[in-house]
């Protein structure tokens, strides 16, 4: 599997580490190198005596390197993978080193380890004891910030932008102690509001609805469906166990991995992918946390390409996050077809928003878009004259209009209701992000 | 139905309640259920009503449908894009932020007639906002693409449709004096053409700044516009025409220089002797510029005076004067003090075979003569005097925008190697184009032998190294 350019670059962790990879994408680094169709390897003399030894697993992307670095992928990975990719016809080597062969060899082994790793017996008694106490926690704390939202609601919002951060902050932390914390997240959500931006009142009215509707429907869980249920606790903040998760029959499909947003947050990168299922026509959210230089992403996922893999969907009415099963195959990014016009797409969200009222934007791919201008917006047109507004604030539209030339395009995109970002388009058969 | 839950929010439940009549008829048996309960406050009811609105409204959207909303689709390219090679080079470029490589990419792309690839447009036309001098280039890279979207976004709408015509008319001073160098070169007569039909609207700062130019291609036929202009009342401009007359053989003050030199330096070749000056000298001589007093302690005011007036006066001429002297000879005859005189005529005539023979017998760094000379002679005589003056040669090097060759390239590196401090990664930026490929492998060969040195050039190379890599990506990259 050969990574394009483009698509080595998303992998950096940062954009020193893409420049420093650059700087040794070049062919006099590397004092030796090669690549098989299971791994690719090299030797970069860095300012130590001896060379770096840097590795990468090509079925399922990884890197190993010798260099000091805590950044993952290290420049050395980088710089070996954008070389690949420029100059795949210089790695004349496939005959792997025993200090790649070694590697790879001990990746495999750990996989089968995992799956054969059995759990420690648990106390259910004192799990049990332990639930209760929590249940009551985040009911109390439930009732405080009804009580605190109907004060809200009965003063009127038009105070509001006065209000300091510790209005908000306050309540937030108080989530926090009664060990709510997707509760705690909302109500950040709601201080984090633009108080000085045009519509904001109907921002803070989705988000002051949408905490309502935890709350309501937590409260009154008996009379919800099971998977409801589960998506509700876990909005609240009750975590899902990852590894009971992961013992569950997932969906096997290629994968489309459409885009990836990666956010940081007092040092904790939040890296969010988002995949299409070529077979199943099913979305994807996989989320990937990690702390800079203290450990690394679980999986490194191209935007642009696809994975072979089985997804595990975390309990909800209407599925979309998910995690990755290993091992996973990458492979190069497959033509798709997608919905035909907005149409298919409103009438999705109405059944979605049927399910579950409280959601967030899913990613679709809608056939033949053209972006036009109407009122001083940009729009995306489908073949059928229907349109839909491009998010307001997409950096990139200029790229888009550039790719499409006037013309109708495929498109992936992430939204809902009624408005839609732009993550990718297929130009001359290609999937370009943008 | 939604606009009246936003007003509710904003005045509060206690000031207006939500009332059934606020939301569509669809919601009315549902709304009536939730009002029904009278064990909830009014703040519960509103937020469940918002919350009934909230789902209603966001199941119901709709796509906007509307007939002949469209763009004007792009002209398809007449010119091929470029490859992935191509755009992976411009993204090296635009990652190291370096223009001349952005440049050189933009020239290659237009040499090789090819066009941008419709990603890299955005980006492309946004640095020709920023960058007038690679406007063009990057305006004609991006194709009908880069028009098109120039029409939809005002930042990209550059001024392209003006001919030279319009510019020298309206444009900016800077635009006006590049027009007018432009067209000196091509058709010097039109371009002075140019400058009389505007001379009288012309502000003196403008006059001076414009004559300069003219400098390009002088020839007889300017003498006597530059002649009438001696009338002017502006100094500075006066000057400029001096200094432009005396760039003329024929030009009335040249020839009373000639006039002056004939009287007191005997045509007879065996003589030694030389007649006196007579002294003070027209008014005209000294308005031309031509200083009385020597500024030299070992030369009198009247060899001040003479000194100047060879070098203001072509070599050739001593040809005819001297008529039975060969040119080594003529050259002998002015050994001394008087040599740098004669090779600084060769360079304001333009006397490219005198100022070749003088050069090989004169031991001064002329930087004024290298534009005369092939690429070959001015790498020879560049590294002549590389030892005695090597940052003069440097900073001439920096003036000469081909690429240098390797011998001069070579010294110039090996002294940067053994001064570190004098020029930095920066130079190498700017001066990128200029450096041949070739030097890639070598670049160890110049490493100081002092070791406080040898880490800064290391860092240095490298950088070069990544330069010249980037360089040769976009050259083979365009199969030039």
């Amino acid at each position: 599997m050969r990574l394009t350019e483009e698509q080595v670059l998303t992998l950096a962790p940062d954009e020193a580490s893409r420049k420093a990879g650059k700087a040794l994408s070049g062919d006099t680094k590397w004092v030796s190198k090669g690549a098989s169709e299971l791994a690719l390897w090299g030797e970069c003399q860095g300012s130590g005596s001896k060379p770096y030894q840097t590795q990468v697993d090509l079925t399922n992307i990884a890197f190993k390197c010798s260099c000091p670095s805590r950044k993952f992928p290290c420049k050395h990975g980088i710089g070996l993978m954008l070389l690949y990719s420029r100059q795949p016809e210089s790695f004349t080597d496939n005959t792997l080193p025993l200090w790649v062969s070694d590697w790879i060899q001990k990746r495999s082994e750990k996989e089968i380890q995992k799956t054969e790793k059995e759990e420690k017996p648990v106390d259910e008694a004192a799990q049990a004891k332990r639930q209760q106490a929590r249940i009551q926690k985040v009911e109390d704390g439930i009732d405080e910030l009804l009580l605190w939202m109907k004060d809200i609601v009965r003063n009127g919002i038009i105070q509001l932008p006065e209000k300091g951060s510790s209005y908000w902050e306050n309540m937030a932390r108080r989530m926090v102690d009664a060990q709510a914390s997707g509760l705690a997240g909302m109500v950040r959500g709601l201080g984090e509001i633009n108080f000085y931006s045009e519509g904001w009142q109907h921002i803070f009215m989705d988000q002051l609805l949408r905490i309502y509707l935890v709350i309501e429907g937590y409260r009154n869980q008996q009379e919800l469906p099971s998977l409801m249920q589960q998506e509700l606790r876990t909005m609240i903040g009750f975590t899902q166990n990852q590894e009971a998760l992961r013992q569950q029959k997932g969906i096997n499909d290629t994968w489309l991995i459409l885009s990836k947003q990666a956010t940081e947050e007092d040092n904790l990168t939040t890296e969010k992918y988002w995949l299409y299922g070529l077979q199943s026509h099913r979305t994807a959210l996989v989320l990937q946390f990690h702390a800079r230089g203290m450990s690394k992403p679980q999986q490194l996922l191209t935007p642009g390409t696809s994975i072979v893999a089985e997804l595990v969907f975390f309990p909800s009415e209407v599925p979309l996050r998910a995690i990755i099963k290993e091992p996973v195959i990458t492979g190069k990014l497959h033509a798709t077809s997608g919905f035909t016009g907005w149409q298919e797409v409103v009438e999705t969200e109405s059944v979605l928003s049927g399910k579950m009222p409280v959601r967030s934007e899913r990613p679709y791919i809608v056939q033949q878009l053209t972006p036009v201008q109407h009122n001083m917006q940009w729009w995306l047109k489908d073949q059928y004259q229907q349109m839909m507004p491009v998010k307001q604030g997409f950096r990139n539209i200029w790229k888009l209009l550039s790719l499409s030339g006037g013309q109708a395009l495929d498109i992936s995109l992430l939204g809902k209701e009624k408005e839609y970002e732009p993550l990718g388009v297929w130009h001359s058969n290609v999937y370009k992000l943008l | 139905m939604w606009n009246n839950i936003i007003t509710t929010a904003l005045l509060g439940t206690g000031k207006k309640p939500l009332l059934p009549g606020d939301l569509p008829a669809d919601l009315l048996p549902a709304a009536n259920i939730i009002l029904a309960d009278k064990q909830q406050d009014q703040e519960t009811h509103f937020l469940q009503l918002a919350s009934l609105v909230f789902n209603y409204r966001q199941s119901g959207v709709m796509p906007l449908h509307k007939e002949g909303v469209a763009l004007p689709p792009c002209l398809p390219e007449e010119r091929p894009y470029c490859n992935t090679s191509a755009v992976y080079a411009l993204q090296d470029a635009l990652d190291m932020d370096l223009l001349p490589l952005v440049s050189f990419w933009l020239e290659c792309c237009n040499k090789a007639q090819q066009v941008a690839v419709p990603e890299c447009i955005p980006t492309l036309l946004d640095i020709a906002v920023a960058q007038k001098r690679i406007r063009n280039l990057a305006v004609a890279a991006c194709g009908n693409r880069g028009q098109w979207l120039g029409r939809m976004n005002s930042y990209w709408q550059f001024p392209l449709a003006n001919s030279n015509e319009e510019l020298w008319q309206t444009g900016t001073p800077e635009e006006r004096r590049q027009v007018l160098q432009e067209i000196r070169q091509e058709d010097a007569g039109v371009a002075r053409e140019w400058l009389q039909q505007t001379w009288p609207q012309e502000t003196a700062n403008v006059k001076a700044d414009l004559l300069k130019v003219l400098k390009i291609n002088i020839s007889a036929d300017d003498a006597p516009w530059l002649e009438s202009l001696l009338q002017e009342k502006s100094q500075k401009v006066k000057d400029e025409v001096w200094a432009l007359l005396k760039l003329i053989p024929s030009s009335s003050i040249v020839r009373s220089y000639r006039r002056i030199l004939q009287e007191v330096i005997p045509a007879d070749e065996y003589s030694q002797e030389r007649g006196s000056l007579s002294l003070p000298l027209d008014k005209a001589i000294t308005d031309s510029g031509i200083a009385t007093l020597s500024n030299e302690k070992n030369m009198s005011d009247e060899a001040f005076i003479l000194y100047q007036l060879i070098s203001y006066t072509p070599v050739s001429y001593w040809e005819s004067h001297f008529t039975s002297l060969s040119r080594e000879d003529i050259i002998e005859k002015f050994t001394g003090k008087f040599a740098t005189a004669l090779v600084l005529a060769a360079i304001r005539f333009r006397e490219t075979a005198w100022l070749k023979l003088l050069l090989e017998k004169d031991s001064h760094f002329f930087p004024d003569a290298i534009e005369l000379l092939n690429a070959e002679e001015q790498e020879a005589y560049l590294l002549r005097f590389f030892e005695t003056v090597p940052q003069d040669v440097i900073q001439r090097m920096t003036t000469i925008t081909s690429q240098w060759g390797a011998d001069i390239t070579g010294a110039i590196l090996k002294w940067i190697a053994k001064n570190p401090y004098q020029y930095t990664r920066n130079f190498f930026d700017k001066h990128i184009l200029q450096l041949p490929l070739s030097i890639a492998g070598d670049l160890e060969k110049y490493a100081p032998e002092e070791p406080a040195y040898q880490a800064t050039w290391r860092n240095t190379s490298d950088h070069i190294r990544k330069l010249l890599s980037c360089k040769m990506q976009i050259t083979n990259a365009f199969n030039l």
